[in-house]
């Protein structure tokens, strides 16, 4: 029998570190306590300048590579999860792909989901290595939020950090180490986290039209609507983990560790009290580096590992969640 | 069962009989957008946990709103 393992896991995170007092620069009349009391956030780390999601995916792969769990040319599927690519066109996998020097017998391709993605990633990569398609996979995962918000948007900016995660995923004998899944998604979502005109569909209207971004460039900015997504994943999320947890016939006390998306305190505080959830269960760890969307669950995988928070064997229950409205959970066995 | 009032000065750290009938996010400074967040997590709290499917809650900043929402939803009775 063959299974799928997520085998190593590494992350690289912007290299520029804003600890909530630099927000007062911008934004002088901001209530720093209330901020910091709803989004449990003191510090983001954020991209420097120029540098790009594709370049913290290629240093969070570097420093799995380094670890000789997996020869480089060993990988033959690369995906790369992301909503800030290089460039609409080519794939910014296929960059990837060259960057890291893998062969050119890899599939390589990107996936736009946000905080979601891992998981939906996850789900991919098992599939594909099920399948014969694959024998090593690296599924990157990254994201420069940071670049598409206004410096004086006061729901995005205090939330968001910028970072990758690089996780590789093989082929083991023995039980299956990834699964079962639940997918799901709601497009009533869309609008309630967007950016309007960043792609071919429309102009933004005017007063989104030229933010001040935090790069400094004015381009159309993220809008996100708090409220609207909190109560969305107030329904949706505690839903999709009693589903998975009646699909993997497990009963909630028999997780080891739920590792949510570390969207932020409010969002997180509410789905525990939903799930009714013991605290030192839920692995909290995005106070001093931000929402890090579809790499935040793998960095905080990395992170409960080396706190000691996870260890090997033992059972891990994922769930991402957030812009499309797009969600996903799934259960790991962490051997990482 | 608290009142919808009472609920929300609670969730703005408000002083008892602060909040009137009359009170929304235009007159009430505490309750701008983060405020608005702990509004819908302590009425959530309050009703245990029916309110997460009421969608409609996220854009009712004012009593007026809220109450017409719940009473519509049954959660509030006459």
């Amino acid at each position: 029998m063959k299974g799928v393992r997520v085998s190593g896991i590494e992350f690289h995170l912007g290299g520029l570190r804003e600890p909530n007092q630099d927000l007062l620069l911008d934004n002088p009349a901001w209530d720093l306590s209330a901020i910091e009391q709803a989004t449990g956030i003191t510090c983001r780390s954020l991209a420097k300048e120029g540098e790009c999601a594709s370049d913290l995916a290629v240093e969070a792969a570097e420093k799995l590579l380094v670890r000789g769990l997996v020869r480089r040319e060993e990988i033959d599927a690369l995906i790369f999860c992301t909503q800030t690519p290089d460039y609409l066109l080519p794939t910014t996998a296929c960059g990837i792909q060259e960057r890291l020097k893998l062969s050119t017998a890899t599939a390589a391709f990107d996936i736009n989901l946000g905080c979601s993605g891992f998981v939906y990633g996850l789900a991919i990569a098992s599939s594909m290595l099920k399948n014969g398609l694959a024998k090593k996979l690296l599924l990157l995962t990254a994201d420069t939020y940071s670049r598409l918000i206004s410096k004086t948007d006061r729901t995005c900016r205090p939330i968001f950090g910028d970072g990758a995660a690089a996780t590789l995923l093989e082929i083991v004998e023995g039980r299956d180490e990834i699964g079962p899944f639940e997918l799901g998604t709601d497009g009533r979502g869309g609008d309630k986290l967007i950016v309007r005109g960043s792609g071919l569909r429309s102009t933004p209207p005017a007063h989104e039209a030229s933010a001040t971004t935090l790069s400094g460039s004015a381009r159309a900015a993220m809008k996100m609507d708090g409220a609207g997504v909190m109560m969305f994943t107030m329904s949706a999320v505690p839903k999709a983990v009693s589903a998975l947890l009646k699909k993997a016939e497990l009963g909630k006390d028999q997780v080891d560790l739920y590792v949510f998306h570390q969207a932020s305190r409010s969002v997180l505080d509410n789905i525990v009290r939903h799930l009714d959830l013991p605290d030192e269960k839920v692995f909290r760890g995005f106070a001093e580096i931000g929402n890090m969307v579809s790499a935040s669950i793998p960095i905080a995988l990395k992170q409960a590992s080396d706190q000691g928070r996870l260890k090997p064997g033992q059972k891990v229950l994922l769930a991402g969640f957030g812009v499309g409205y797009s969600w996903g959970t799934c259960m790991l066995t962490w051997n990482a | 069962m608290k009142s919808v009032e009472a609920i929300i000065e609670r969730a703005l750290g408000l002083k008892p009989g602060s909040i009137k009938d009359d009170a929304s996010a235009k007159t009430v400074t505490e309750w701008d957008s983060l405020g608005h967040l702990k509004v819908l997590t302590e009425l959530d709290s309050e009703f245990d946990g029916k309110l997460a499917e009421i969608d409609a809650l996220a854009e009712a900043t004012s009593i007026k709103q809220i109450r017409e929402i719940l009473l519509a939803k049954g959660v509030l009775t006459g």
